[in-house]
């Protein structure tokens, strides 16, 4: 009886964590800073769906809430609201400075409409919404930024 | 004689009159740059050709909102290690790893890894 019992709590386990590791996919994105001259980017990453909807926020570079604002974009969709970025707020990133993330996505994101975009923001120089706009696919993809972000790219 | 001297007086003169001339003119100029210098401070020169609304941008220090936990620094850090006012304070969201991602059906669960370098 010990034994069936623990096949079945295996078994059980393995159909639940399965589909769960078959619809994440591991990316890595890659955001070069130009050397702009001014102090560290605030950097707002979000997605919006098919529809230009906003679908949620990956990471917010920058610690300060007040000056969330400034990433105008992502504050049009959220209202600023703090709660988009908790758990996913990491320090603001310097002129010629490389931020690298990896993060498990959702696999529904890819090849079905959705788009990552990145606001940016210097303190003292001019906000930069929608810097970067990418179609998220399973091909990966990149862009150049226009004013602080050098460029920006996703792989697998 | 007579003719010589006159004509060392007529030059002299003149050199006299240019000198002047000389002196006056750099003043006259002067006088003109802090007119434009006044007027420099009065219009912020763009050179794009939209109209400036909402570009921001200009002085995040006008940014003072009251965040309602003592925010006291001089926003002169890099704003690195700032968690606000403890994981569930009012001011700044949680840092990375300190709670779970938003559940917005993007995540996998698991927080992201960052590399800053």
């Amino acid at each position: 009886m010990r034994k069936p019992s623990l096949l079945s709590a295996l078994a059980l386990c393995t159909a639940m964590t399965l589909p769960v590791m078959a619809s994440a996919r591991p990316v890595t994105l890659s955001v070069d800073m130009a050397n702009y001259g001014g102090r560290g980017a605030y950097l707002a990453i979000y997605v919006t769906d098919a529809s230009g909807a906003y679908a949620g926020s990956l990471w917010m570079a920058g610690g300060k809430s007040k000056y969330y604002k400034h990433l105008s974009d992502w504050k049009k969709f959220t209202g600023g609201d703090r709660a988009e970025v908790d758990g996913i707020t990491g320090a603001s990133v310097g002129a010629g400075q490389s931020l690298n993330l990896s993060m498990d996505l959702a696999d529904a994101l890819f090849d079905a409409g959705y788009t990552l975009h990145i606001d940016a923001a210097v303190e003292e120089m001019r906000d930069s919404p929608n810097e970067i706009s990418v179609p998220l696919t399973s091909a990966g993809g990149s862009a150049s930024g226009s004013r602080y972000i050098s460029s920006f790219s996703y792989a697998f | 004689m007579k003719l010589s001297l006159s004509l060392l007086a007529l030059t002299a003169a003149l050199g006299a009159a240019q000198a002047s001339h000389a002196f006056t003119a750099p003043l006259l100029a002067d006088s003109l740059r802090a007119d434009s210098a006044t007027e420099a401070q009065l219009y912020r020169v763009d050179s794009d050709e939209d109209d400036d609304d909402d570009e921001g941008g200009w002085g995040w220090g006008d940014d003072d909102e009251d965040e309602g936990c003592g925010d006291d620094d001089d926003d002169e850090d890099e704003d690195e290690d700032e968690g606000g006012c403890g994981m569930n304070g009012q001011g700044n969201p949680a840092p990375q790893g300190s709670t779970t991602p938003p559940k917005n059906g993007l995540f996998n669960g698991a927080a992201p890894k960052v590399i800053t370098n």
